[in-house]
């Protein structure tokens, strides 16, 4: 299991289990997971491209902007908003609450898709 | 209007699609064009289709929205002014609570309908509020709008004077359009939405909801149509109503009415369906008895006629003298007289054959001439006595024959009706029948003079009762007549009338087909309509919520009258429920949303624009993108205008890289509210130009193309911008400077048609940009040159160059 899927799986047992010491804190775990497996992803996707060193790249905004050029648009679109709300989501924020098991399991799916995406635009890969 | 057009085409095909017959579909037709027209065709008349251009009702030209100017109103104490670009697009209002944005939303909606939803059900202590409080003489709103392809804006003012008290006390001054032909439409489609106005509306009965949704579909001539078959139908029934009711009447009168004509009369009157032929009958049978027996027989009893008591008196009279004077012949001797005399003949006739000798009777006289001579003369004597005698008695022959027959005078009088006639007759018939028994009472062998005696007696009595009984029967039939010439007219008015309602209830049953044919079409254009609406819904629906158990492509409009209803089917883990019951408030808001958006974005309405006032209240930050995503799709073709209290709508867009202009309302003390551009398409690609341009850490190569991308997507927006702001300001359709701005493909030829205003003048780019400044055109082959892997300049350099060359292009 690759580490997109790893982290995704995990995501999915914190959103229909109960995880012991995970009472309270599982949105939050759950959204850093989903993010994870998106950000996992977009470094693989970047090492297969012809410029790997964007992978390298600290800023993650960046490579979201790059992404329409060296990806497709509608990925980058997707890819960008759900990395921005997981981004949101993952962080304590005073006054704002955490996100519904509803809002996660719609980031997750996109994620999934924007996993698929990525990979069928990969040379090496599927 | 075509929309009235082609439904007007739309019932006469499914009339004939359905073959309905042709005098419900005359009705149903008739009923459509007008209430006189209806009334026409149920008189028989035919029926004139309406022609198209009289159903062209003046719509008004697409309007958008340019200006709101706003003093010494609400929020807002000096003039503070909201420009909008008047064409599709997205703007973001951004302000905190209390910044005085919603100001600007109410200001739209005051100055267009003279009133606002929310203040309409305030009491009046809110209703002050409209002044505003730091600055609020004079108080003035002021908004401008532009019709698409009219060149001079539309201007609306509402003043108030210092003394006013109530919103709609302002002064209004309109120039360029006639707000009367908008009351209409801006009721229908409601191009303002608040979160609190569509919460309370999707959640208000269900009539209200069905109320509020019903006119985008255009339908209101076939629910017009109807009300013009109900409108004549109610007034045929009253007629029946009343005719029937009137029938009671006239049968209750008549029961009183001791007459055979009355009582078949309420026979036929009391049958459920009256035989209007047979009280015709019976009314036209009025003059002649013989469906009376009563009648006819006091009738005939009046008719006969018997001889009076003087000649019968007279009868008596000649039979007592004939009596008498035989009776006195007899006391001369008549009898022995007219023996003498044969005897003196056969006398003679034996003196005649034998001659003269002896007496052969007494034997002791002689029969000589001398005896011839005086029996002779003797013989003459006695002969003329009884031929006196002899007349006399044929004299009493005669009078007793007159007698007998007189005796038999009772048969003219027509007595076997006396029992029919009675009811008529009273007392008179039992004196009658008393006085005939007495007249018949006479025995065979009495004698002339008895007779006469009993003829003076017993006739005048009886002639007497006889003319009481005629004088009665005559009395009786006058009355009669009397009596039913009265209820006769009455009940020829109503026979007139109920012929007439019969009519009516064939009109009746003809409407109710027309009406029934009417309503399933009617249920079923109006899904046909609604469809398009109710898949519109569930796009923004889906948006709104991810998971969504309510399906509001099966939307429905039930029913009609008192019990129409919007129906939305919904499942909660595959049970069947009611949408409302099982949602949040946070949900009913969005449902609001999906449900009101397509009604104020319809295609038949004029208002291009669409303000939203706070629609992201009580949202979840997933519906929040989701909202913005919906604004987005909206955008491309009308000018939406979101007013908003909290940062998560305009963050959303930025995340969503969503073309919009946002807009920052902050209000100082004293009310001086400043607007401030915070973000535009143009601002957004320099911004991410930007970010990408200090990612120093990535190889320049890579960078490069993506930042000249944005840098021309940048110069390319403020072009658009420009080309917009210039044509639709000049006039121009919006739609045509779309057609020219979607012809321009290249960055050059949007630079050409926002420059030069020709898309094919490319040639003049380069120049006019050098007039500006040759880092101008520097610039802008930098960026087009990168296409190809040219490289030149620093990427900062190219941002902030772009960033120049766009605020000289705006």
């Amino acid at each position: 299991m690759s580490g997109a899927e790893s982290y995704l799986t995990a995501a999915d047992k914190l959103l229909t289990q109960l995880v012991p010491g995970a009472r309270g804190t599982w949105p939050r775990a759950c959204a850093w997971l989903i993010r994870l497996a998106l950000e996992t992803e977009l470094a693989v996707f970047w090492a297969k491209s012809r410029h790997p060193e964007i992978g390298a790249c600290r800023s993650r905004r960046a490579q979201l902007l790059l992404l329409p050029r060296y990806a497709n648009r509608e990925l980058a679109r997707r890819a960008t908003h759900a990395w921005a709300a997981l981004s949101r989501a993952s962080h304590h924020h005073s006054y704002e609450l955490a996100p519904t098991a509803t809002e996660l399991r719609h980031l997750r799916d996109e994620v999934a898709a924007v996993v698929t995406g990525l990979r069928r635009l990969s040379p090496t890969t599927g | 209007m075509d929309t009235d057009e082609s439904l007007l085409d739309l019932v006469f095909n499914r009339l004939a699609d359905d073959r309905v017959a042709d005098e419900v579909a005359t009705l149903v037709l008739a009923a459509y064009t007008g209430l006189d027209a209806l009334r026409a065709a149920l008189a028989g008349g035919s029926v004139d289709l309406p022609k198209p251009a009289d159903l062209a009702g003046a719509r008004p030209d697409p309007i958008y929205l340019d200006t709101i100017t706003v003093s010494g109103f609400r929020g807002v104490g000096p003039t503070a002014s909201l420009r909008l670009a008047p064409h599709a697009g997205l703007t973001l209002v951004v302000g905190r609570n209390g910044s005085g944005k919603s100001s600007f939303a109410e200001a739209v909606e005051l100055a267009l309908t003279g009133d606002s939803a929310r203040w309409a059900e305030r009491n009046s202590l809110f209703r002050e509020g409209w002044r505003n409080l730091h600055q609020g003489r004079p108080s003035t709103i002021d908004v401008v709008l532009r019709t698409d392809g009219g060149r001079a804006p539309i201007r609306v003012t509402r003043s108030w004077s210092d003394t006013a008290t109530e919103p709609g006390q302002a002064e209004s001054r309109v120039e360029g359009a006639d707000l009367n032909a908008w009351a209409g439409p801006l009721q229908t489609y409601r191009p303002f939405l608040t979160a609190n106005d569509l919460g309370r509306l999707i959640s208000s009965t269900p009539s209200g909801l069905f109320d509020a949704l019903a006119p985008i579909l255009g339908m209101e001539p076939i629910t017009d149509a109807d009300k013009n078959l109900l409108l004549v139908r109610r007034e045929l029934t009253e007629r029946v109503r009343e005719v029937k009711g009137r029938r009671e009447l006239l049968r209750a009168e008549l029961a009183q009415v001791d007459d055979d004509r009355a009582r078949r009369a309420v026979a036929i009157l009391g049958q459920r369906q009256p035989d209007l032929d047979a009280l015709d009958q019976l009314l036209g049978d009025a003059g002649t008895e013989h469906a009376d027996p009563v009648a006819a027989a006091c009738r005939r009893l009046v008719a006969a006629v018997v001889p009076d008591a003087d000649d019968a008196l007279r009868i008596a009279v000649d039979l007592d003298q004939a009596a008498r004077a035989v009776a006195e012949h007899e006391a001369h001797g008549v009898a022995a007289h007219q023996h003498l005399a044969a005897l003196l003949e056969q006398a003679l006739a034996y003196h005649d054959a034998h001659g003269d000798g002896p007496c052969p009777t007494c034997g002791t006289g002689r029969l000589d001439a001398s005896w011839r001579e005086r029996s002779a003369s003797t013989v003459a004597r006695l002969r003329t006595e009884t031929a006196a005698a002899d007349r006399a008695q044929q004299r009493l022959n005669d009078a007793r024959d007159a007698a007998r027959t007189m005796l038999g005078v009772d048969r003219l009088m027509p007595l076997a009706e006396l029992d029919t006639a009675a009811p008529a007759l009273g007392e008179a018939a039992a004196r009658l029948h008393a006085a005939v028994t007495a007249w018949r009472a006479v025995l065979p062998q009495a004698t002339p003079e008895q007779i006469a005696a009993h003829i003076r007696s017993a006739y005048p009595p009886m002639r007497q009762a006889y003319a009481a009984v005629q004088a009665a029967a005559a009395a009786w039939l006058q009355q009669r007549h009397d009596i039913w010439r009265e209820h006769a007219a009455k009940l020829q008015a109503w026979l007139h009338d109920a012929r007439e309602s019969a009519r009516d209830e064939r009109m009746i049953s003809r409407i109710n087909a027309a009406r029934d044919w009417l309503k399933k079409a009617a249920d079923e254009l109006r899904a046909q309509r609604l469809a398009p609406f109710a898949r519109q819904s569930q796009q923004i629906w889906e948006q709104l919520r991810q998971e969504s158990n309510v399906e509001l492509a099966g939307m429905r409009l039930d029913g009609s009258n008192n019990r129409r209803r919007v129906a939305f089917p919904a499942t909660v883990d595959g049970t069947a429920t009611s949408a409302m019951a099982v949602m949040s408030q946070g949900e009913l808001q969005a449902l609001g949303l999906a449900v009101f958006l397509p009604r104020a974005c319809a295609d038949g309405s004029p208002f291009k624009f669409l303000i939203l006032d706070d629609p992201v209240h009580s949202m979840d930050p997933a519906k929040v993108d989701g909202l913005a995503q919906v604004l987005d799709g909206l955008a491309r073709t009308r000018q939406v205008v979101v007013f908003t209290h909290d940062n998560r709508l305009p963050e959303a867009i930025r995340r969503l890289q969503i073309d919009a202009t946002i807009w920052e309302v902050l209000r100082r003390e004293g009310s001086v509210v400043e607007l401030r551009k915070n973000l535009d398409p143009v601002r957004r690609y320099l911004d991410d130009a930007a970010a990408l341009a200090k990612t120093h850490d990535l190889p320049e190569q890579v960078r490069r193309p993506v930042v000249a991308g944005f840098c021309r997507a940048a110069i390319e927006a403020a072009c658009h911008e420009r080309i917009r702001r210039e044509r639709i300001g000049r006039g121009e359709p919006h739609s045509a400077v779309e057609e020219l701005i979607s012809t321009a493909q290249t960055l050059t030829q949007t630079v050409a048609l926002a420059l030069a205003g020709d898309a094919r003048q490319g040639g003049s780019v380069l120049p006019a940009l050098n007039r500006i400044g040759g880092w101008a055109a520097d610039v802008f082959k930098a960026c087009q040159n990168n296409v190809h892997g040219a490289e030149r300049g620093s990427l900062e350099w190219m941002v902030d160059r772009t960033a120049r060359l766009v605020e000289e292009l705006r």
